[in-house]
């Protein structure tokens, strides 16, 4: 991945993440410790338009209640946060992917967004995804969050 | 003046956000519908009286573009103000948006004070905040 789609991944997901979860990504290149990620969610959107690829986040697993929480304005032990964790990692990642868009391609750019998909990873899974070369890890109040974004 | 909305999301979380926004930005609520795509969108638009439609755009089963183009082609319903939220920034779509009659789109995230600030546009109505 080249150093300017690796910026506006950060930059975009610092402002998403702040505006959308009230949560802050902390200084991306010193602060990513390493840390063990027993499970975690990857949420992924597939786009088609002017170019066709997909966008990725994945957060481990204490993160997906912590956002759900934060995005809602209740407890992470509430019934609905445990019930709607997975759509507030979708939703997350459908508003980072529309600013993505916006950001990379420029605002007369059109495209069309499938459905999020869900799938749980395991530890291995996790390390494998984070181990890909096209994966660009940040930390959000200091837990690990894998993001991706490829086209063609 | 109170006003009966409906919310049109494939997301409960959105649902319940939207709700709680409203309500954080004192708009004045009647009764709020929700559905879960632009069919059921429709369903609740034959069967309750909405003053005003909250819709998102990417959803399965009907999408908020179709949604919006058959309640335009309805002549009991197009003149229900329709408020598009939705989290892209294509200049390209806003244009097509406004020309199917949608009057105005809020782009996500989005505050409380967004959110006021258009429905009290739409509904024509004097903020005295």
């Amino acid at each position: 991945m080249s150093n300017d789609y690796r910026e506006h991944l950060i930059a975009t997901a610092t402002e998403v993440f702040e505006k959308f979860a009230f949560m802050f990504v902390d200084d991306a290149e010193k602060d990513i410790k390493e840390s063990d990620v027993s499970m975690s969610v990857q949420s992924t959107m597939k786009f088609t338009g002017e170019k066709e690829g997909a966008i990725m986040i994945a957060v481990p697993d204490d993160l997906h209640l912590e956002l759900a929480a934060n995005v809602l304005g209740m407890d992470m032990g509430d019934e609905m946060v445990v019930e709607q964790a997975d759509d507030a990692v979708k939703e997350l990642l459908n508003v980072f992917s529309g600013h993505m868009m916006t950001t990379v391609f420029g605002e007369e750019a059109l495209f069309n967004f499938c459905t999020p998909e869900i799938t749980r990873l395991n530890a291995m899974q996790w390390q494998t995804l984070k181990n890909r070369p096209d994966i660009v890890e940040i930390s959000v109040d200091d837990h690990p969050v894998l993001l991706q974004f490829t086209f063609k | 003046m109170a006003f009966n909305i409906l919310v049109v999301d494939d997301s409960k979380l959105v649902h319940s956000v939207i709700a709680k926004t409203l309500e954080m930005a004192e708009v004045p609520v009647k009764q709020l519908h929700f559905a879960e795509n632009g069919e059921i969108g429709l369903e609740q638009l034959a069967e309750h009286p909405i003053d005003l439609v909250f819709s998102d755009l990417h959803m399965p089963v009907m999408n908020g573009m179709e949604m919006i183009e058959r309640m335009q082609a309805n002549e009991h319903l197009k003149s229900i103000p329709i408020i598009v939220i939705s989290s892209e920034g294509s200049k390209t779509r806003l244009k097509h948006l406004k020309e199917e009659g949608v009057k105005a789109i809020i782009r996500k995230p989005f505050t409380p004070e967004s959110v006021r600030n258009v429905v009290f546009e739409v509904m024509g109505i004097k903020d005295e905040q």
